[in-house]
């Protein structure tokens, strides 16, 4: 059981004093962001990831992937408590979660999200320790042609992350590959659209980007929307007896569906949240309390969003390929951090990969003692109005961009993307695929070039060799299936909201 | 009233003997290296360990500022251009910054002219690399079957104009092989590179010894040769190639320097030369040299722009040959 001796030096290394305090900043930073009336987790990642730069490599991945896990269960909180899902993932939770909240329920429907939470965390975190190995032992087998296969099954994931619109989705996904044409090209270092203009030859920054384009937005967003929220007030957060009875079917259901379909790559948790919440009222004795605030409601669709997410570690590590675009936020992390997720992470970075599978136990158990006992100050928070929160959270934006390379450049391009970023979502064009493109772009151009050196020039090098057939067929595949499940999900998103939301 | 307090503040700014006081206090703050890559290469490994023991010796905090992007061009040009002289910005100065950018490039953004030297640090010598198992006992077996089967030889670069693909140059016009015959794998990076030997995707990888260090002793590559005058202390069984009677002369290393701008007063630099002469000495400071394998080679500042101006000669002549120069 090798498994389990190197999973025991993770825990060695993630226990360590700062670690663990990592972890546990991490988890508490995202929730307080997460938190944030309409803040989702990508945001959250975004605006806190600067942060974490002046950490080294270990204990910044580890409050990262804290941060990742708070911020999804803050998502989960404004969604109860204020009907405000913070993005796609938590809309099923709205359905029933706000109803409960209303019946002065919402601080046991919190608990129950919290519980399921964690099960579907661990579960996914144990799958992860497993399996991930498995697929990383072949990793030598990974030349050029077979990552090139792998970013063609990546790219499939635009698909799914295309919510209403195709066009939408893939006109963006083209503008995100644009973006990271600018500067040395990756294997030629030619420089490409840089209009002679110094700055421009180092490209445009991911973390600019990306805070520009989910944070500053959402500032824009809301001050214009003028966001005011009240919240109901909370009694009770320890579930009874009766509702764990209740949520517990509900909460394996949810996982299992959460966690295999999370194991395709192609898979976002907006999509799968849906299909739990789905099957739970399909499965109910009494379908018609759905919606008036059956706890179930919540269990669910909360384990299939966090099981998702912890499935999407898998691919995430051990492939490189993110499943969600908070996974994409937390690949460019790794890659900020010289840390090449794929096969060859675990050969190349053991140590590292272990400390972070053990901190990731930890994390979802500190989240879980944390947030029980600190709902009533999530909820006091949801109050804050937004003519102080958003300068607040502009400021920590700014700050953000600027860390990262430390050049004023790179506020100006945040800005610039703020300003884009709004109008691109005001308008309902997702920026996922966008991001997804900018990074997993010069990936595949650099793959194709490499490959096409070593058959000097012939494309048939990705049809002869086993691996990358089967990727490459595997590609065909999962887009077939995700365009059916994006059709699915999109009916249901419009049936329960009324309006068409990016995924 | 606000303009008041600005004349006032000024003033009491031109007034203080500034140029004089700084030069003899030096350091009296913080003090920024700039390292024009990320965290975690080999180019911010040894800035840190810099950073380590001048901070306690001057007892002032040595800031380590990574600025990357355009294969560090664009961290150079902050340092050496965009900053003020006075001897607080620091850049951490190897060859990609200077003589293989200056060698490559018809109109540099960077010039010799634009620095000042205080001293090289580290030369960290290449080596050829092949799989574990590979057949080809020696380099000079190996070069053999290189010039019989250009065609067969797979081989991995970092980047289009990176040492890797000067070396293989160097090494293909010594044993009259056409580069243009084999085929070059441009890689991102050491990583990669090894990766794909390893997986015996390419037949051949030319990196410097502390990036080679981590796979060989993860028994996965063999090392051939090493292009250095004499051997390394880190791998004493690899032969130099001038040893095995394939190569002569050395025409492309890793290295590592501290340079300031070129209006930075003397007396400052001269400090640094000092300081960095007895760094190289320092115990603790070698010791972390040893855990990231980094071949410390001191210079002293006059030798240091003469090595650095026979490598641009050398980068020019053979970015021209190789048909890469622009």
């Amino acid at each position: 059981m090798e498994i389990l001796g190197q999973l025991a030096g993770g825990f060695a290394a993630a226990l360590s004093p700062t670690n663990l305090l990592m972890a546990a900043l991490g988890s508490l930073l995202g929730t307080l962001v997460g938190v944030l009336p309409g803040l989702g987790p990508t945001a959250a990642i975004a605006i806190l990831f600067p942060l974490t730069t002046v950490l080294p490599p270990v204990p910044a991945i580890i409050m990262l992937a804290g941060i990742y896990y708070g911020a999804m269960y803050g998502g989960s909180t404004t969604a109860i408590l204020l009907n405000i899902p913070g993005e796609v993932a938590s809309v099923p939770t709205c359905l029933d979660g706000y109803p409960l909240a209303q019946q002065g329920r919402g601080g046991v429907a919190l608990g129950i999200a919290a519980i399921g939470s964690f099960f579907a965390g661990t579960l996914g975190v144990v799958a992860l320790t497993f399996f991930a190995p498995f697929l990383a032992d072949q990793a030598l087998r990974f030349g050029p042609p077979e990552y090139f296969g792998l970013m063609i099954l990546a790219f499939t994931v635009v698909a799914s992350l295309s919510s209403a619109s195709l066009v939408k989705g893939f006109s963006m996904a083209i503008f995100g590959y644009f973006l990271s044409l600018i500067g040395l090209g990756p294997s030629t270092a030619e420089p490409r659209f840089t209009f002679d203009w110094a700055p421009l030859f180092a490209g445009v920054e991911l973390i600019a980007l990306v805070v520009g384009l989910f944070a500053i937005s959402e500032v824009f967003l809301g001050l214009e929307e003028a966001r005011a929220a009240i919240a109901p007030r909370i009694t009770n957060v320890f579930p009874r007896w009766a509702d764990l009875k209740q949520a517990i079917p509900a909460i394996l259901r949810g996982t299992g569906i959460g966690f295999f379909l999370g194991l395709l790559p192609g898979c976002a948790p907006g999509v799968t949240v849906f299909m739990a919440y789905d099957a739970e009222k399909k499965v109910s004795k009494h379908p018609e309390r759905f919606g008036k605030g059956a706890i179930e409601g919540v269990a669910s669709p909360e384990s299939a969003n966090n099981a998702t997410s912890s499935a999407g570690f898998i691919p995430l590590m051990a492939l490189g390929i993110p499943a969600s675009p908070p996974l994409a936020v937390l690949l460019g992390g790794l890659l900020v951090y010289g840390l090449q997720p794929g096969p060859l992470l675990f050969q190349k970075n053991p140590d590292f990969v272990w400390t972070i599978i053990a901190s990731l136990y930890i994390g979802n158990l500190i989240l879980l003692v944390l947030n029980l006992p600190l709902i009533g100050m999530w909820v006091w928070l949801t109050r804050i109005p937004y003519g102080i929160l958003g300068p607040v959270i502009l400021l920590l934006s700014f700050v953000g961009a600027y860390t990262v390379r430390n050049s004023m450049f790179d506020v100006g391009v945040s800005l610039v993307f703020g300003v884009i970023g709004y109008f691109l979502r005001k308008y309902q064009w997702p920026l996922a695929p966008l991001l997804l493109a900018f990074i997993l772009g010069p990936l595949l151009e650099n793959y194709l070039l490499q490959s096409l050196s070593m058959s000097g020039g012939s494309p048939w090098i990705f049809f002869q060799r086993g691996l990358s057939l089967a990727l490459i067929g595997g590609a065909t595949l999962l887009l077939l299936t995700s365009l059916y499940l994006v059709r699915y999900t999109t009916r249901r998103v419009k049936e329960e909201t009324a309006e068409e939301m990016a995924l | 009233m606000r303009t008041i307090v600005c004349a006032l503040m000024a003033g009491l700014f031109l007034l203080s003997p500034v140029a004089v006081q700084a030069q003899q206090d030096y350091p009296a703050k913080a003090v920024e290296l700039i390292v024009p890559f990320v965290p975690g290469g080999g180019t911010d490994l040894i800035a840190r360990l810099m950073s380590d023991y001048l901070g306690k010796k001057w007892g002032k905090p040595m800031l380590v500022v990574n600025k990357p992007g355009g294969g560090g061009i664009v961290g150079a040009r902050a340092a050496l251009k965009d900053s003020q002289p006075d001897g607080y910005t620091v850049l951490i100065d190897i060859h990609t910054t200077s003589s293989m950018h200056i060698g490559a490039f018809k109109a540099p953004q960077l010039t010799l002219a634009d620095r000042k030297y205080a001293a090289r640090v580290v030369r960290d010598p290449m080596v050829f690399a092949v799989k574990a198992d590979a057949s080809w006992k020696n380099f000079k077996e190996f070069s053999d079957w290189v010039k019989a089967n250009p065609d067969q030889l797979v081989w991995s670069s970092v980047g289009p104009s990176g040492p890797s693909r000067y070396t293989a140059f160097d090494w293909f016009s010594q044993i009259g092989v056409d580069p243009v015959k084999t085929k070059m794998v441009i890689t991102k990076g050491a990583g990669d590179s090894f990766a794909q030997l390893a997986g015996g995707h390419v037949l051949l990888s030319i990196h410097s010894v502390a990036e080679a260090n981590a796979m060989l002793k993860a028994g996965k590559i063999r090392l051939l040769a090493v292009l250095s005058p004499s051997r390394v202390k880190y791998i004493p069984d690899v032969p130099t190639a001038e040893e095995q009677g394939v190569m002569k002369g050395v025409r492309v290393q890793w290295w590592a320097s501290v340079a300031f701008p070129s209006a930075t007063p003397d007396p400052i630099v001269k400090k640094w030369e000092g300081a960095v002469a007895e760094m190289v000495k320092d115990p603790a400071f070698l010791a972390g040299a040893d855990r990231i394998s980094m071949n410390i080679d001191f210079l002293p500042a006059t030798e240091m722009r003469a090595f650095v101006e026979k490598e641009v000669e050398g980068y020019t002549d053979m970015a021209t040959k190789i048909g890469i120069r622009r």
